[in-house]
C-alpha cells in the first residue's frame, strides 16, 4: 500500500497516509499530494488514484465498486448529440460532441473537475441544439405550409 | 420508467413517425417537407442534408439511389446505431464493451473530423 503526503492548508506537509486515510482528510482535486516515486509536489487531480478515490468519495452513497459517471450518465445525453448531427443540421450538436470529447479525455487522465466541467458544457450544447433546432424546423415546417 | 427505457422509446417513436412521413412524400417534390436552415441561410449543403431524399429512395427500395445523396450514412448510420446501443442496451456488460469504443475520445474526435471534413468536399464537389 502507498503511502502518500499533502500540503495542509497552512502549507504544512502532513502524512505519511494511505489512500483511504488520505481522502477523510478533506483534501480536494488541487491539494498537492506526493507519494514515494512522484518526482514532485503535484495537484491530486493528477494522481489517477487518489483522482478516482475523490471522485468515489464525493459521490453521495458511493464507495469502492461505484463507476465513474463518466461510465453511465453521460451517454445518454451524448447519443441525442450525435442523433441531431445525423439527422439534421445541427453544428451545436457538434459543439456538444467536441466537449463531450474533452471531458472523457480529462477522465482518462484522472482530471475530474475539469471533466465535470466540460460535461456540463456539452449538456449545455445538447439542450440548447434540441431547444433551437426543434422550434426552428417547426416553425419552418408551419411557414412552408401556409405559404 | 427510467430515463434508459424512455429515451429508446422517444427515438422509436420518432422514426416511426418520420419512415411514415418519408414514405409517403417526395422530398424532392413537395414544398411541404421540412427545409434545412443551414441550407436555406447560406445556399451551402450541410453535411446531413439529403437525408429526406435518401430515406425516401430507401424507404421505396433504392438503396443505391439513397446512398448518393449522401455518402456519409455510410458511416454515420453504423456509427448512431452502435452510440444508441452504447447508451440504451440492457446488458450492462455489452453497454460497456460499446460505450468504450463509441465514446472513446478518440472515436469522437473522428467523427467530427469525418463530418466537418465531409461538409466541405460535398461542397467543394457539389455532392
Amino acid at each position: 500500500m502507498d503511502q502518500y503526503y499533502y500540503v495542509d492548508a497552512r502549507n504544512q506537509q502532513a502524512g505519511p497516509y494511505s489512500l483511504n486515510d488520505l481522502i477523510a482528510q478533506g483534501i480536494t482535486s488541487s491539494t498537492l499530494v506526493w507519494k514515494q516515486g512522484m518526482s514532485g509536489w503535484v495537484p491530486a487531480a493528477q494522481v489517477p488514484e487518489v483522482a478516482a478515490a475523490l471522485q468515489r468519495a464525493s459521490v453521495p452513497g458511493g464507495g469502492p465498486g461505484v463507476p465513474p459517471p463518466a461510465a453511465g450518465k453521460p451517454a445518454d445525453m451524448l447519443v441525442w448529440a450525435i442523433l441531431s448531427t445525423v439527422f439534421g443540421c445541427q453544428p451545436l450538436g457538434v459543439v456538444a460532441i467536441i466537449f463531450a470529447a474533452m471531458s472523457r479525455s480529462a477522465v482518462a487522465r484522472g482530471e475530474m473537475e475539469m471533466a465535470r466541467q466540460q460535461f456540463k458544457r456539452s449538456l449545455i450544447f445538447t439542450i440548447i441544439a434540441a431547444a433551437v433546432g426543434i422550434p426552428f424546423n417547426t416553425l419552418l415546417l408551419i411557414a412552408m405550409m401556409s405559404s | 420508467m427510467s430515463r434508459r427505457s424512455v429515451q429508446p422509446l422517444l427515438l422509436l417513436v420518432f422514426l416511426l413517425c418520420a419512415a411514415a412521413f418519408w414514405w409517403a412524400v417526395d422530398p424532392a417534390a413537395c414544398r411541404f417537407a421540412p427545409q434545412c436552415p443551414f441550407r436555406l441561410l447560406t445556399g451551402w449543403s450541410c453535411p446531413a442534408c439529403g437525408l429526406q431524399r435518401a430515406a425516401h429512395a430507401l424507404l421505396h427500395g433504392h438503396p443505391v439511389a439513397a446512398l448518393r445523396y449522401n455518402f456519409f450514412f455510410l458511416f454515420s448510420l453504423p456509427y448512431a446505431t452502435g452510440a444508441c446501443l452504447a447508451a440504451w442496451l440492457p446488458s450492462a456488460r455489452w453497454r460497456g464493451r460499446l460505450a468504450r469504443v463509441c465514446f472513446a475520445p478518440w472515436m469522437l474526435w473522428t467523427y467530427v473530423a469525418l463530418f466537418c471534413a465531409w461538409g466541405v468536399v460535398r461542397n467543394c464537389l457539389g455532392i
